[in-house]
């Protein structure tokens, strides 16, 4: 054999990993190369950590909520998140899960090397002293949290999302710059956590890729949680422990005990030396076709550093894709139809294009809402807030887009993103019998009301 | 006792035949041996005739429809006899076996097709109502038909084979693909789906239905260059003859033999024979002839390769390619080494006539070992054909020329002017060497130019 390794993946995150155990799976020899922990910013910074701060905030709030339900003896106002016991938790669900993946990656027989790799050529990477090559190279590197060049003057207590994953103590009072998924997650944690919160949004809306009924139902509850949002606002410096914005042409400022930067990722790809490999890069990452192949043929990027959507799951899809073209079988991402997940409390969930994009596309639409006000689970469980919204084209009945926030509705898109991957419409989804009592009534219930009226509404 | 009338089964390969035109109507009376229908095979129009006395009671199929053989195409009966039980009969069971009706159809022609038509399975087994095909279709792809929720759309709801057709392919596209088909009128089974196990996607539909609103647009506007006249449907008998000839070309390793002819005692020899008999002879029927007799003793040429083994001929049934308006049929005039000029000649006539006529019947085309293709009336000077499979070779018969030939008499060379044909005999190369046909070729030069060897 002519390379060590059938295929070389850099970089051991949640799209890298399945990559090497999918392409060992399939009869190829795998080398892995990571050069920190396995599983990458989800496992070790980024979804998991934040969803294990999270449970322990939603575990707080139903017990502090116990009398509600008849259980007596706790006394709520004692009840509080001890963040340091949070984040020794937090370390051994990471571990737990990490040392799953080294698991499963020796299991089937992929060589993990530790190190960070660069190019020599378009077959070869250096990884420390030792050169590794490959038939097949996929470059799997991630992202990092992107810093936006604002002027600081003073001591200014600035934090990436990374590093507020390790805070041990509460701030006072929190400035979050963007108010996109990562920023209005940590909005929520911090809020609940007792921080006061600002959010700073550029935009006029937060969450500007989330359905708009949505968000404004998010930015409802959270001013209800004392989150303080400024839509519109450019941040223009930051002076010590103060946030200075413009909003409506006027300068207004914020004190902060810490400002947590959350504009964004980049793809990362330091040191990779891929212009020796020859593979082109922009600034929105390493550019793939929908094969998920570099300009070089041999060379594949998948996930946050190939720029095109920065979620875990579907940097696991396109690992898996570009393993199965790696063994010639012919396979593509439907990115129209990936979910989409924000774990607040409630939940919000979507899959598909929202109301307005549908609108903009020209579609000829209907829309089905339910609230789950209308559920019997729901009223069980007094998560009443909350509500789903289905859009369907009006001719076929195809579900174009599905939108959820309630409780359940990162478990519940899975049902949709099923629907719309095998082509299902709204009759298919209101002929399949839910089990009852339970919130996945509101589905059926939503496409109801889309082709004409829900059951349980008026 | 009303007699139900079915579509026969008229040759070994029928399997369905179009009804082309009714020559009654409903109430009408009718006579056995009149005229009752007309259909067409994959070959040609066929008149059916009546077997039974009465009126008739009730047509089950329209003009134009095509339906397997042995289904049944109406009912002949007595003016003021009840047929409600029969419909509901053969609605159980059309075309197929009407036993507890106690009559079955068409006893003795037929009964024996009947049973051929029908998959061996009991009754009771299968209480829907199902076409032949469809009881078979089934049974091929192992459905119950019973546990599946097929809606037939054949007589009095009967289920059909395009019925069951059309259910498996609803399985095997999505909900929107479906959808989507409907609303454009797209034949779901034209679509060929790339899902997972060639499941027929949103995606499949939409090319089906890009192409099939692209050719218009490509016909009148996007190239000007190549405006459109007409469209004809390749099918019917235009796709039987274009399926069997690149069949034939794709399969056969096809050598060509050609050789010139010197016709002029031919010629003498028929100006003769004009005299001697009423029939017209022409130059075609004693190449006929002529090739009949070379066959005899070139009997290679009169074989074909079948399952396997090349099968040797005795009989010499050589067919006649007659041009049709749409098409072209080539009946075949049986043991022709055993027939005279004049029977050649008269049978030719009469088979042209009736193939022109759309009349020849399956036993009048079928079953023939050689080929004779004539475009001498066209003035065509050389020409090769395709072989008619299952036969091994095709003679091609080019118009006769006068031409200068050189004619070595008294050991001297001179220059003629002689009327000369080219032959070119098209070969099954798997089956014939180039050395065998050379000789019958020349076998058949020779009959031709010495005709005398007709008589010894």
């Amino acid at each position: 054999m002519p390379y060590d390794f059938d295929v070389v993946v850099i970089g051991g995150g949640p799209g890298g990993y399945v990559a090497a155990i999918r392409a060992a799976q399939l009869g190829k020899k795998t080398c892995l190369v990571e050069k920190q922990a396995l599983g990458g910013v989800c496992l070790n910074r980024g979804c998991i950590p934040t969803k294990t701060i999270i449970k322990s905030i939603n575990v707080l709030n139903t017990v502090k909520s116990a009398e509600k339900f008849g259980v007596r003896g706790v006394d709520a106002e004692q009840c509080r998140v001890d963040l340091s016991q949070v984040q020794q938790r937090k370390r051994q669900v990471v571990k737990k899960l990490t040392g799953g993946v080294a698991y499963l990656l020796n299991a089937n027989g992929v060589e993990v090397v530790q190190g960070e790799a660069g190019f020599i050529d378009n077959h070869t990477i250096k990884v420390g002293e030792r050169a590794v090559s490959g038939e097949h190279m996929i470059i799997a590197t991630g992202s990092l949290p992107v810093e936006p060049p604002i002027p600081k003057e003073g001591n200014v207590p600035v934090l990436v999302s990374d590093e507020v994953l390790e805070l041990t103590e509460v701030p006072g009072e929190v400035a979050i710059i963007g108010g996109g998924v990562i920023g209005i997650e940590f909005a929520f944690i911090l809020s609940r956590l007792g921080a006061g919160v600002t959010v700073i949004e550029l935009m006029e809306e937060i969450l500007p890729a989330v359905d708009m009924e949505i968000a404004q139902k998010v930015k409802a509850f959270l001013k209800a949680g004392g989150v303080v949002i400024h839509t519109g606002a450019k941040v223009t410096n930051f002076v010590g422990n103060r946030v200075y914005f413009r909003k409506n042409g006027a300068v207004e400022s914020v004190k902060a005990d810490k400002i947590l930067l959350a504009a964004g990722r980049k793809p990362d790809v330091n040191g990779l030396s891929l212009e020796a490999a020859g593979v082109r890069v922009s600034k929105n990452g390493v550019p793939v076709n929908t094969r998920m192949q570099t300009n070089v043929d041999s060379i594949y990027a998948v996930g946050d550093v190939n720029g095109r959507c920065m979620l875990a799951h579907v940097a696991s899809m396109e690992g898996m894709v570009a393993v199965e073209n790696i063994c010639g079988n012919e396979a593509r991402v439907d990115y129209g139809k990936a979910p989409r997940c924000i774990y607040l409390d409630p939940e919000i969930a979507s899959a598909g294009m929202t109301e307005r994009e549908a609108l903009e596309k020209g579609l000829d639409i209907k829309v089905g809402r339910f609230s789950y006000s209308g559920n019997g689970k729901a009223v069980i469980e007094a998560g009443e807030t909350g509500f789903i919204k289905v859009i369907i084209d009006r001719k076929l009945g195809e579900i174009i887009g599905a939108h959820m926030i309630g409780a359940h509705a990162t478990e519940m898109i899975a049902e949709l993103v099923l629907a719309m991957n095998l082509e299902g419409t709204a009759e298919e989804l209101i002929y399949s019998i839910h089990p009852h009592p339970s919130i996945s009534e509101v589905i059926p219930e939503a496409f109801h009301a889309a082709l004409h009226k829900a059951i349980h509404a008026v | 006792m009303a007699e139900i009338v079915i579509m026969p089964k008229l040759g070994f390969n029928m399997e369905e035949g179009k009804l082309v035109k009714w020559h009654k109507k409903e109430g009408d009376l009718i006579q056995k041996g009149e005229t009752f229908f007309e259909i067409t095979t994959d070959k040609t129009n066929i008149e059916i005739e009546s077997t039974a006395d009465g009126v008739v009671k009730k047509l089950l199929v329209q003009e134009g429809e095509t339906v397997p053989v042995t289904a049944p195409v109406a009912i002949i009966g007595r003016a003021d006899e009840d047929i409600t039980e029969l419909l509901r009969e053969i609605g159980a069971e059309p075309g197929g076996k009407t036993g507890e009706a106690g009559q079955p159809p068409e006893k003795g022609l037929h009964s024996e097709i009947c049973a051929a038509g029908r998959a061996p399975e009991k009754a009771e087994d299968a209480p829907l109502k199902l076409t032949p095909r469809a009881r078979k279709l089934a049974a091929d792809q192992n459905l119950k038909l019973s546990e599946l929720d097929i809606k037939g759309t054949g007589l009095e709801g009967g289920i059909s084979e395009r019925d069951i057709l059309r259910h498996l392919d609803r399985i095997k596209a999505t909900p929107v693909a479906q959808k989507l088909a409907a609303a454009e009128g797209i034949d779901l089974e034209k679509v060929s789906g790339t899902g997972a196990n060639r499941k027929i996607m949103k995606a499949d539909v939409q090319r089906a239905v890009a192409e099939k609103t692209e050719q218009p647009l490509y016909a009148s506007k996007a190239m000007p260059e190549k405006e459109v006249l007409d469209t004809i449907p390749y099918e019917g008998m235009r796709k039987i003859i274009g399926d069997r000839l690149s069949h034939s070309k794709f399969t056969a390793p096809h050598v060509y033999f050609s050789t010139p002819v010197d016709v002029s005692r031919l010629y003498a020899l028929r100006d003769q024979i004009t005299k001697l008999i009423e029939t017209k002879v022409s130059l075609n029927d004693m190449i006929i002839a002529g090739a009949a007799r070379a066959l005899v003793k070139n009997p290679m040429l009169n074989s074909s390769l079948e399952n396997g083994r090349i099968v040797l001929y005795k009989s010499v049934n050589i067919g006649v390619a007659v041009a049709l308006e749409n098409g072209l049929i080539v009946p075949v005039i049986k043991n022709a080494h055993e027939k005279k000029l004049s029977e050649i000649a008269q049978t030719t006539r009469e088979l042209a006539a009736k193939a022109r006529a759309g009349k020849l019947i399956p036993c009048e085309y079928n079953g023939g070992t050689f080929t004779v293709s004539n475009l001498g009336m066209y003035g065509i000077e050389d020409f090769t054909a395709v072989i008619n499979p299952p036969e091994a070779a095709i003679l091609a018969v080019s118009s006769v020329r006068k031409t200068p030939v050189v004619i070595s008499r008294d050991g001297r060379e001179e220059i003629e002017i002689r009327p000369l044909m080219k032959l070119t005999l098209s070969v099954d190369h798997r089956i014939i060497d180039g050395a065998v046909a050379a000789k019958f070729l020349n076998d058949l030069k020779d009959l031709l130019e010495n005709p005398m060897k007709f008589l010894i």
